[in-house]
């Protein structure tokens, strides 16, 4: 049999390995704004490229043994590219550094303030 | 930043999705008084714009590109919680969004209605973002990489 391969090549997701407690409690927030964790996700990358918070944080909040959940994310080739570009430069793989912006948004709750000012 | 040139015909869900990302974090920032760059918000504009213009052959008639038809008319439900008796509505529920943009480009929009628009930018990237995952699970077989092409003649 050949090796079966999406039918998008150059758009392969991306995959953002995450603990069990950290993909549950980031489905819930995203939940709160009508989003998915992927659509969150897309969010917070598209938001590194802008505002580069990730040189800033901490890989010792990873936890490697427990990030068994996954968060998929689509996004464009160019940007895609741009994104993976940047977390090798920081020396991290793209999994490492999708989980530090999880992790980092359920602590810092960016898009709280985004959308949720005036929410109600 | 997505590509200026990429805003046209040959638009793809995934590069709206950029523009709208990208649009949204800008009016974020000047919603939060930060320095902002207009770039983003002018070609969501012109994505927005062109995405929802008039019949080519037929100006009077209403057109929305059918790539994006389902996401408009999904958020349209969500954000305006009413019926979709027209195609009209679906233009202009996008077209308010696009005259938000174009007053954001020239700095000239309140926070409430910068508001407006990054709910609607958030809303349609995860509508689009629904149909992208779902299309993504299609899977085809390779025969270009398959071990057996060269014995049975499918090179």
């Amino acid at each position: 049999m050949g090796k079966k391969r999406r039918i998008s090549a150059g758009k392969e997701p991306i995959y953002i390995y995450v603990s069990t407690e950290a993909k549950s409690d980031f489905t819930a927030y995203a939940v709160q704004y009508g989003l998915d964790e992927t659509a969150l996700a897309n969010l917070l990358i598209a938001r590194e490229e802008r505002v580069g918070r990730l040189p800033r944080l901490s890989k010792a909040t990873l936890e490697p043994s427990a990030r068994t959940e996954k968060i998929v994310v689509h996004l464009a080739p160019e940007r895609r590219q741009r994104f993976v570009r940047h977390v090798d430069d920081l020396g991290y793989s793209v999994s490492e550094a999708g989980a530090l912006l999880v992790i980092d948004e359920l602590q810092q709750k960016w898009l709280e303030r985004c959308v949720g000012i005036d929410s109600d | 930043m997505a590509n200026l040139a990429v805003v046209g015909p040959a638009l793809s869900k995934l590069e709206l999705c950029d523009l709208l990302l990208d649009a949204a974090v800008e009016l974020e920032r000047s919603r939060s008084n930060r320095k902002f760059s207009r770039k983003p918000v002018e070609r969501l504009a012109s994505a927005l714009s062109y995405a929802s213009r008039p019949f080519d052959a037929a100006p009077q008639v209403g057109l929305i590109d059918p790539t994006f038809y389902d996401s408009f008319e999904r958020l349209f439900r969500v954000q305006k919680t009413d019926t979709l008796e027209s195609i009209d509505q679906l233009q202009a529920f996008v077209g308010e969004v696009v005259n938000e943009l174009r007053s954001a480009e020239d700095g000239d929009v309140s926070s409430d209605a910068a508001k407006k628009v990054v709910d609607f930018c958030i809303g349609l990237h995860q509508e689009l973002t629904r149909e992208i995952e779902a299309e993504s699970r299609f899977v085809i077989e390779d025969w270009r990489t398959s071990d057996i092409q060269a014995s049975q003649g499918l090179g």
